[in-house]
C-alpha cells in the first residue's frame, strides 16, 4: 500500500502541470496577494480554501490572465503552466491559452449564461471557434452528455430561465470544457445550489476528471466539498497560502493554527451543547497587514517572534508545508 | 402539558400567480425552550413556513395560534406580537442602512416598550452587549460592519422585544465558517440564558444537527418527515430525507434521486423524484403518520438504513 502511494506522490511532484511560486499581486497601493505557492499535478484536483477576502478568486484571475481588467498586476513570483511562464504572457498569448488549455467556471455561473440565447446557440458559438462547422451539433450534444445533462437534445433548444440551477451549472461546465482544457478552474461551483444538487455537481466533476484526465482547481470555502472531491488542498489567509498538502493529511493533521481553527469551527466538529471554537477578531483587509505573520493578532499560539518574521511555507519532516514558525511544536501536541 | 407558544394546524399558503401552494397544511407546535429545525431545498416552503409563524404571511387556510389566539385575530400593538421574532439570511439587507447599530436597536425599545429616549438608548447598549457588540462598533452603520456583526445587530433587535420564540431563517448561510461558529455559539448562549425557543431554517444539515433537537423536512410545500433531529439523520424513513442525508459531503452513499415520468401535480409530492415510487403513490399525498416521536408522509417508508455501499468519489491517478 505504501509503495504505490509514495510513487504517486513523487509522480505528482515531478509532473506538476501548474506551479505557482511566491506570487504577489498589487492593486493600486495595496498588496492583495503576497506569497501564494501552489502546484497542481497532472490529472489531480486541488482545493483552494479560504474565507471571504482571502484571495482565492484573485488567485484564479491571475491563473487565467484576468488581472488587468480589475487594475491588478503581478509584482513578484512565477506561474508556470505546462513549461511556460504565464507571468510574461501578453494578451495574444492569453487568448490562445484561455479556454483551450485553462478553462474557468466563474463564481456567478448561475447568472453567467446569456438569457436571450438558447443553450445550443451558446455552446455552438464557442464550439465554432475550435471545431469545424460540420461537427458543431454533434459536439454540443456530446458535451451535454458529458456533463450528464438530462435530455441533451431537448436542452439545446432551451433558454437558461427554463433550466434549474443544477442544469445551468452543468451547461456552464459544458461551455468551459469545449476546448478540452488541461486545467479547469471552478470558482465556488456549488455555493448557490441545493445540497442534493451540490452533491450531484461534485460527483459530475469527479467523473469528468476520471474520463478526461483533466486537472482541476476547485475554489471553495466549504471544507466538506474539499474533503469529497480533492486530492490536494491549499489554505489561504489574507492573501497568501498558509498550508498545503494532501487533503487527507491536512484535514487530519493540520499544522497551521488557522487551519486548525477552521476545522474546529465546523458544527460537525462538536456534539450538541458544546461551544464551537471561534477565531477572535477579523482577517485583515489589504493594507491592514501587520508585520510578521498576518494571522498573529488572532492566533492563540502567538509568540513575540511571530510579529517579526513573515513565516514561509516550509515542509517539516513527516509533515506537509505550512507557514507557521511553531508548526513543529503544534504538529506534535 | 403546557400550552405551546406557537402552534400551527393545517397552515397553508398560496402566493397569487404561483401554480402550486407554497405551503400545504403544516402542523407544528413550538413549546418554550424548544429547538426545531426546518430543512429542505430552495422552494420547499421553509421560509414561507417561517414567515407564517411570525405572522408575516397571511394563511390561505389553516391556523397559526400565538399565545392561544390565531394570528389573524391579533391586532397591531398587541403585546403578543412581540413574542415571536425573526432574523434573516442576508444580514445587510435586513437592517436599515441609514441607522447605526445602536439606533436600530434603540428604535425598537422606544416604540415597543415606550421607553424614553435615554432609557431606550441605555437598554440598546445592554442588548448589544448581550450579543457581543460594544464600544465604537455600536455607533457604526451596516456598511461599516462585517456580516457577522450585522447578524448580531439583527439578533439584538429581535431580543429587544423579549421574545419567547426566535425564528432564524438561514442565519449563517451568508457567513464565513469562523463567523458562522460565533453566531451559532451566540444562539446557543441565548437559548440557555433566556430559555428562548428556536425555529431554525437551514439547508445545512450540520447546523441543524448542532443546534436543534427536533426537525421537519419539507419538500414542495409539504412536511414530509418530522422527528428528533438525531433519528432523522441516522434513520431517515422518507426517501427525500435520505437523499438529503446522503448529500452531506463525505457521506459514503450517493443520493438517490430519479426523474419519473409522472404528472408532478398528482399524488405524493415526491413521486416525480422518488427512487422507490410505486403505482399507489400517484393517488394522494400521503398524510404524516407516526407517533409524536417521529412521523413521515410516505406509503413505502424506508426501514432500517441499510449499511452504506461505498461509492468511491475520489478518483485516484493510476501510477501506470
Amino acid at each position: 500500500m505504501t509503495a504505490p502511494l509514495l510513487a504517486d506522490l513523487r509522480r505528482a511532484r515531478s509532473s506538476a502541470l501548474l506551479e505557482v511560486r511566491d506570487l504577489s499581486v498589487r492593486i493600486g497601493h495595496h498588496d492583495v496577494l503576497s506569497g501564494v505557492d501552489l502546484s497542481v499535478g497532472a490529472g489531480r484536483c486541488l482545493g483552494l480554501v479560504g474565507e471571504t477576502g482571502s484571495g482565492k478568486t484573485l488567485t484564479c484571475r491571475a491563473l487565467i490572465g484576468l488581472l488587468p481588467r480589475i487594475g491588478a498586476e503581478v509584482m513578484r513570483g512565477s506561474i508556470t503552466f505546462d513549461g511556460r511562464d504565464l507571468v510574461s504572457f501578453r494578451q495574444r498569448d492569453w487568448n490562445r491559452l484561455r479556454g483551450r488549455e485553462i478553462a474557468f467556471v466563474p463564481q456567478s455561473s448561475l447568472t453567467g449564461l446569456d438569457p436571450v440565447m438558447t443553450v445550443g446557440r451558446q455552446l455552438a458559438e464557442t464550439i465554432r471557434l475550435l471545431d469545424p462547422e460540420s461537427e458543431v451539433r454533434t459536439r454540443a450534444v456530446e458535451l451535454l452528455d458529458m456533463v450528464e445533462m438530462p435530455n441533451p437534445q431537448q436542452t439545446l433548444t432551451r433558454y437558461p430561465h427554463q433550466l434549474s440551477g443544477g442544469m445551468r451549472q452543468r451547461a456552464m461546465i459544458a461551455l468551459a470544457i469545449v476546448g478540452r482544457p488541461k486545467l479547469l478552474l471552478a470558482d465556488e461551483p456549488t455555493t448557490a445550489l441545493d445540497v442534493t444538487v451540490q452533491r450531484a455537481i461534485l460527483e459530475l466533476l469527479s467523473s469528468l476528471r476520471q474520463a478526461t484526465h483533466m486537472s482541476m482547481i476547485i475554489v471553495t470555502h466549504d471544507l466538506g466539498v474539499v474533503e469529497t472531491v480533492t486530492d490536494d488542498i491549499a489554505i489561504m489567509y489574507a492573501g497568501s497560502t498558509i498550508e498545503t498538502g494532501a487533503t487527507n493529511d491536512v484535514l487530519s493533521r493540520p499544522q497551521h493554527p488557522y487551519t486548525r481553527a477552521l476545522l474546529d469551527a465546523r458544527p460537525s466538529a462538536r456534539a450538541g451543547g458544546a461551544r464551537l471554537t471561534t477565531i477572535p477578531g477579523q482577517p485583515p483587509g489589504p493594507g491592514e497587514w501587520a508585520d510578521g505573520c498576518r494571522y498573529a493578532p488572532r492566533c492563540p499560539f502567538v509568540q513575540d517572534r511571530c510579529h517579526e518574521h513573515v513565516p514561509q511555507l516550509t515542509a517539516i519532516p513527516d509533515g506537509h508545508p505550512a507557514a507557521c514558525l511553531r508548526q513543529e511544536e503544534l504538529v506534535h501536541d | 402539558m403546557t400550552e405551546p407558544l406557537l402552534s400551527a394546524r393545517g397552515a397553508s399558503v398560496s402566493y397569487s400567480g404561483s401554480p402550486e401552494p407554497a405551503l400545504r397544511g403544516a402542523d407544528l407546535d413550538v413549546f418554550a425552550g424548544a429547538a426545531i429545525g426546518i430543512v429542505g431545498e430552495s422552494g420547499s416552503g421553509k421560509t414561507t413556513l417561517g414567515r407564517a409563524l411570525v405572522g408575516a404571511v397571511p394563511l390561505t387556510s389553516g391556523e397559526i395560534r400565538v399565545g392561544g389566539r390565531p394570528w389573524s385575530a391579533v391586532r397591531r400593538g398587541n403585546p403578543v406580537r412581540r413574542s415571536v421574532q425573526m432574523i434573516f439570511q442576508d444580514p445587510y439587507a435586513s437592517l436599515n442602512p441609514m441607522l447605526t447599530a445602536h439606533e436600530t436597536v434603540a428604535e425598537v425599545c422606544r416604540t415597543w416598550d415606550g421607553l424614553s429616549r435615554s432609557a431606550a438608548s441605555h437598554r440598546a447598549v445592554e442588548l448589544l452587549q448581550e450579543v457581543g457588540l460594544s464600544g465604537h462598533t455600536i455607533s457604526r452603520r451596516p456598511k461599516q460592519l462585517s456580516g457577522g456583526q450585522c447578524q448580531r445587530v439583527g439578533i439584538a433587535r429581535a431580543l429587544a422585544c423579549n421574545p419567547g420564540v426566535l425564528v432564524a431563517d438561514e442565519p449563517t448561510s451568508a457567513l464565513d465558517a469562523s463567523v458562522q461558529a460565533q453566531v451559532l455559539n451566540l444562539l446557543l448562549d441565548l437559548r440557555e440564558s433566556r430559555g428562548l425557543a428556536l425555529v431554525l431554517i437551514s439547508h445545512d444539515l450540520s447546523v441543524i444537527e448542532y443546534l436543534t433537537t427536533e426537525a421537519l423536512v419539507m419538500y414542495r410545500g409539504c412536511v414530509v418527515e418530522r422527528g428528533s433531529t438525531d433519528m432523522l439523520l441516522k434513520q431517515p424513513r422518507h426517501p427525500y430525507t435520505r437523499a438529503l442525508v446522503d448529500s452531506i459531503p463525505g457521506s459514503q452513499r450517493s443520493p438517490q434521486l430519479v426523474r419519473n415520468a409522472v404528472d408532478p401535480a398528482a399524488g405524493c409530492v415526491f413521486a416525480a423524484r422518488c427512487p422507490d415510487m410505486m403505482p399507489d403513490c400517484l393517488a394522494n399525498q400521503p398524510p404524516l403518520t407516526g407517533t409524536a416521536g417521529g412521523a413521515h408522509a410516505c406509503l413505502h417508508p424506508l426501514g432500517e438504513l441499510k449499511l452504506p455501499t461505498p461509492i468511491p468519489l475520489r478518483t485516484v491517478v493510476s501510477s501506470a
